[in-house]
């Protein structure tokens, strides 16, 4: 089969809430099986950006193409299913649910049973149910969660829940990561690891565009830099290229970007 | 759907099984019939407490379906003659078909349109029982309802239609277990953790929605069903917003988030006008009262209770020991 490229393409893309313009614009490719960052200043769009890709707010004008598809007014529910998975910056646990329970959401776009077949309990949907139960405890392994299976997931520490997050993200099996600042709240070990695992996940096929104000993080994990400013486009190159890019430096109001 | 309901429908059963022995005490011999009708609510509450409860929607409409059912059943039995079951088949499908046309556009909307829906249709069918004369007889209402009869046997005594009805309700009970714990109740549980994350999760909010009004219909239409053949006569009064209400007051009063808890408000409800017969004319007073203590005091319903309970217990107990 074809494969694209480029995994998601992004174009012309803008997005206003009445006068206040969140992104302007916006044109920006994301090649397949990398690590992209999107950096910039606080209110510079970043999550407003990962709302329109993942469908939970629809684009003004511009398109998006997901895998060579135009998904420019998909729903989130069929962004899902095509391949596309997201963490929050506020972590949107379902909280009153067990840590498994969290994982076994994420498995929901990839099963079918109907509430006749579930409510009657047939056969295949007793293996339905088995089979989510089994990937649910795979991919709490994956993220090292397993021991905490039972916990209902707003006990977690933050740093826990921001693993599952991801882990329930994985259960959905996407092509596309979105991980809107997944290290905040994070000690440096913590981080350490959650960079480790990041680099485990791209190679096992996945992209990830990652939100992220840690610029040790950034310059660790990514491969491509994607740099907003008001809701427009000052650099999009490798890591290296943009940490030296006077306009990059000036956005963020002369700061060394390193420790901003 | 775990130990714990496992247990519980294992000892509710038996409750029910026995619960017909209080028969021979003379004084509340007729609890048998009361706890008939305990039973059809309960089979509309437990319905309308996953609407509610899982959903977050709510329906002033039920009353209604409980109508359809009844009507249907005993329309094409009493006047066309035909079979009770594919009557009742009949009903079930008419109120599916009803809900999905009432419930599909204003679910597909965030907000409380499906209240507003079913109470426009509730009055609705309210009117047509009451005006369409030459098929429902109007206000005056009609008989000869056949009863229920299967292999010979036929449901005639209060006994076996006791048995026949609480038969049913625990059955949809475990149905609405098994949804509550698999995929679809999971969905619907997300969707109040967080609608973001669950959006994102790929869970269709509007979809199950649907799917769980139109079980909540079904099942209301089948009481109805029940209802029309154990009683044998049907008028519209049965059927009016007053009843869509009480319905809701019962699920709340049990306790939103259970189905156990809408057999415990069905149970209550219907009892408590009998138990504060005593009061004569101040009953209804007596009877709000309870609700009020109810709502304020057990703000999670009364199947709150018992968790409250064991927790104010163990912590005395631990302390003792």
């Amino acid at each position: 089969m074809f494969q694209s490229e480029n995994i998601l393409e992004i174009s012309s893309l803008t997005k206003a809430f009445g006068g206040l313009v969140a992104i302007f614009d916006l044109d920006f490719t994301v090649s397949r099986g990398i690590i992209k960052a999107i950096i910039g200043p606080n209110g510079a769009g970043k999550t407003t950006l990962f709302n329109l890709i993942s469908g939970v707010l629809s684009s003004d004008t511009g398109d998006i193409i997901f895998n060579g598809q135009p998904v420019t007014k998909y729903k989130p529910h069929q962004l899902a299913e095509r391949g596309i998975s997201r963490t929050f910056q506020t972590v949107e646990l379902f909280s009153e649910m067990t840590v498994l329970q969290n994982v076994m959401i994420g498995r929901h776009i990839r099963t079918r049973k109907g509430v006749l077949s579930v409510g009657l309990k047939l056969p295949a949907s007793r293996r339905e149910e088995r089979a989510i139960f089994e990937k649910a405890r795979y991919y709490l392994d994956f993220v090292g969660l397993e021991e905490k299976a039972d916990q209902e997931a707003g006990n977690l520490p933050l740093g826990q829940q921001k693993l599952l997050e991801i882990a329930r993200a994985l259960a959905t099996e996407p092509k596309l990561l979105l991980l809107d600042e997944p290290a905040a709240g994070l000690n440096e070990t913590e981080t350490e690891m959650a960079a480790q695992l990041f680099k485990v996940i791209r190679d096992e096929g996945i992209t990830i565009i990652l939100v992220e104000h840690d610029m040790n993080l950034v310059m660790n994990v990514a491969e491509e830099v994607l740099v907003l400013d008001y809701g427009r486009k000052i650099a999009d190159d490798k890591p290296e290229v943009v940490r030296s890019d006077p306009e990059v430096i000036n956005a963020y109001l002369g700061v060394d970007i390193e420790y901003a | 759907m775990g130990r714990r309901n496992l247990i519980g429908i294992l000892f509710f059963s038996i409750f029910i099984l026995l619960f017909p022995l209080v028969g021979r005490i003379s004084a509340v011999s007729h609890y048998v019939d009361i706890m008939i009708f305990v039973g059809l609510t309960a089979m509309i509450t437990m319905g309308l407490s996953l609407l509610m409860g899982y959903a977050g929607q709510i329906s002033l409409g039920h009353a209604a379906f409980y109508g359809l059912g009844a009507y249907t059943s005993g329309i094409l039995t009493a006047k066309y003659g035909i079979n009770p079951w594919p009557a009742l088949l009949a009903g079930i499908f008419l109120s599916a078909a009803v809900a999905v046309i009432v419930g599909s556009p204003s679910l597909k909307l965030r907000g409380h349109y499906l209240a507003m829906a079913t109470l426009a249709f509730g009055e609705i069918i309210y009117i047509i029982f009451n005006e369409t004369v030459s098929l429902t007889e109007g206000p005056d209402g009609f008989g000869n309802i056949p009863h229920l009869s299967i292999f010979g046997f036929k449901f005639e005594s209060i006994l076996a239609n006791y048995y026949l009805v609480w038969a049913v309700a625990i059955i949809m009970l475990i149905f609405l277990l098994n949804i509550i714990h698999s995929r679809v109740g999971r969905a619907l549980s997300s969707i109040h953790g967080s609608e973001i994350a669950a959006m994102t999760m790929g869970v269709n909010a509007s979809r199950y929605k649907i799917q769980v009004f139109v079980i909540s219909a079904a099942m209301a239409s089948v009481a109805g069903s029940l209802y029309a053949h154990y009683v044998q006569f049907i008028n519209p009064p049965v059927f009016d917003l007053f009843f869509s209400i009480k319905l809701l007051m019962m699920v709340i009063i049990g306790g939103m988030a259970s189905v156990w808890g809408a057999i415990i408000g069905a149970a209550l409800i219907t009892f408590l006008p009998e138990w504060l017969l005593f009061l004569e004319d101040f009953d209804i007073l007596a009877y709000g009262l309870v609700l009020l203590l109810i709502i304020i005091f057990l703000p999670k319903g009364l199947f709150s209770l018992p968790g409250i309970l064991y927790r104010s217990v163990t912590p005395r107990l631990k302390s003792r020991s």
